[in-house]
């Protein structure tokens, strides 16, 4: 009988003692209910609850959590269905609401996040989706604050992991990709074959303007050496002219000094009749007047004439 | 065996689980169990008195565990990021209209943000009031 008294108040101390007194770790809050209506929140440390009357209702991990959203099929705006694969992080910010607003938050926050993406990415083309993934969070981030105001919960990031186009769009975008560098390819080869015509024209041109260049100064050169030379010449003779004009004046005037006599004059054409004699024409017309004197000298000259004829 | 000497031990075994777990009540069980102890070796027959004697120690020390946490209360604990938010400089990500959110960064985390007044983007505010997920914000320059 005794041992039972003190069995029963042995395990209503313990009982007793261990409802009264909680300790709640950092980073951790409890959500106390008085008779069942939300009375406070337990912060971390050392925390006493009257047993029986105050009960904790639940335990929010304060720290920012890490849910996976398992791939998601959403389809674009050029009906395209990609398979999105996103994690969210998500952090209790306020253990009240986060208890009374909303039953599950977790299921809560991942089926938002999934719905919102869903509706942003319907928005967007393909191809927005694959580069604009800073846009689609900054959108999500948007869309959730709004939703999750009431819940307690923040979420602090949706990030993008993968997108993922279907096969078959996945091998047109290999080919679009292959064609577009091909493409760059012959261009550029065109470019380089249409770049080496236009330098060797130039270079051909060049070279025909120098050697015409070359061609037209030479000829200049030499008409004017030609020019020159026959300036030259001119001037030569011009001088010998002078210079024989002027000896023969000389001689005339010598002449006319030393005193023109028959005899002289008849040996003048003495000589002169030679010469004649040696010219092509083998009859020789003297004047009547001159025959007479010159009879003799007529005769001479057939001798020589005869002369020549033997040689 | 003598009474004392088992409430000795289990004091001793109560205060060891103590140690390991960190609960604190096993603490006030422990004194308990020891002043049972000592109850026993002046009356070793009365075992129900013993029993009585340490869970009214326990009970007591339980009781008076509530100053000791308030006077814990006080000490400094970690501090969250998110939670002292308010006071902060914060920099406009996507202009603010009044009615419509905007997304402003404080230190390295991007918050949806509301104000009664237009700010453009690239404008440095200053966090006035957080809401769950939303803050309100005010242009850095307007506070004195």
């Amino acid at each position: 009988m005794e041992l039972a008294i003190i069995g029963i108040i042995v395990v209503v101390v313990v009982v007793f003692i261990a409802l009264t007194i909680k300790i709640v770790p950092q980073q951790r809050v409890g959500v106390v209910e008085r008779l069942g209506k939300f009375n406070r929140l337990l912060t971390p440390g050392l925390n006493i609850l009257i047993p029986v009357i105050d009960q904790v209702r639940v335990y929010h991990d304060l720290r920012i959590q890490q849910a996976n959203v398992p791939p998601q099929t959403v389809i674009t705006k050029d009906n395209v269905q990609v398979q999105i694969d996103t994690i969210i992080f998500y952090q209790v910010v306020g253990p009240e609401e986060a208890t009374y607003g909303i039953s599950d938050y977790v299921y809560g926050v991942r089926n938002i996040s999934t719905a919102t993406m869903r509706q942003i990415i319907g928005k967007l083309e393909l191809d927005e989706t694959l580069s604009g993934r800073e846009k689609i969070s900054s959108d999500i981030r948007l869309a959730l604050d709004e939703a999750t105001e009431k819940w307690g919960v923040r979420i602090e990031r949706v990030e993008v992991i993968d997108i993922k186009p279907p096969l078959d769009i996945q091998e047109a975008m290999d080919k679009q990709m292959k064609a577009e560098r091909s493409k760059r390819a012959i261009v550029l080869e065109a470019e380089a074959a249409k770049q080496d015509m236009i330098l060797r024209a130039e270079g051909d041109k060049q070279s025909k303007i120098l050697k015409a260049e070359g061609d037209k100064e030479a000829r200049i050169r030499q008409a004017e050496g030609l020019g020159q030379a026959q300036e030259l010449e001119a001037l030569g003779q011009a001088k010998a002219i002078e210079a024989v004009a002027q000896a023969e004046k000389m001689r005339i005037a010598l002449i006319a000094s030393a005193g023109l006599d028959e005899r002289v004059l008849a040996y003048q054409s003495f000589e002169a009749l030679t010469e004649i004699s040696k010219g092509p024409a083998n009859k020789v017309f003297l004047p009547t007047s001159a025959v007479e004197t010159l009879g003799s000298i007529g005769a001479i000259a057939e001798v020589f004439k005869a002369s020549k004829d033997g040689k | 065996m003598v009474v004392w000497v088992l409430w000795l031990i289990a004091a001793g075994v109560l205060f060891v689980v103590e140690m390991f777990t960190f609960t604190f009540y096993l603490l006030w069980l422990s004194l308990g169990a020891l002043v049972a102890g000592l109850v026993a070796l002046l009356l070793p027959d009365a075992l129900l008195l013993q029993v009585v004697a340490g869970s009214l120690v326990a009970l007591i020390l339980t009781v008076f565990t509530k100053p000791l946490a308030a006077r814990l209360r006080n000490s400094r604990g970690f501090k969250d990021t998110g939670t002292d938010i308010v006071g902060r400089k914060g920099l406009v990500v996507e202009a603010i209209e009044p009615g419509r959110y905007g997304q402003v960064k404080v230190g390295g985390d991007t918050w949806s943000a509301t104000s009664t007044v237009a700010l453009g983007k690239d404008q440095e505010v200053i966090v006035v009031r957080r809401g769950t997920t939303i803050i309100e914000v005010e242009r850095w320059g307007d506070m004195y």
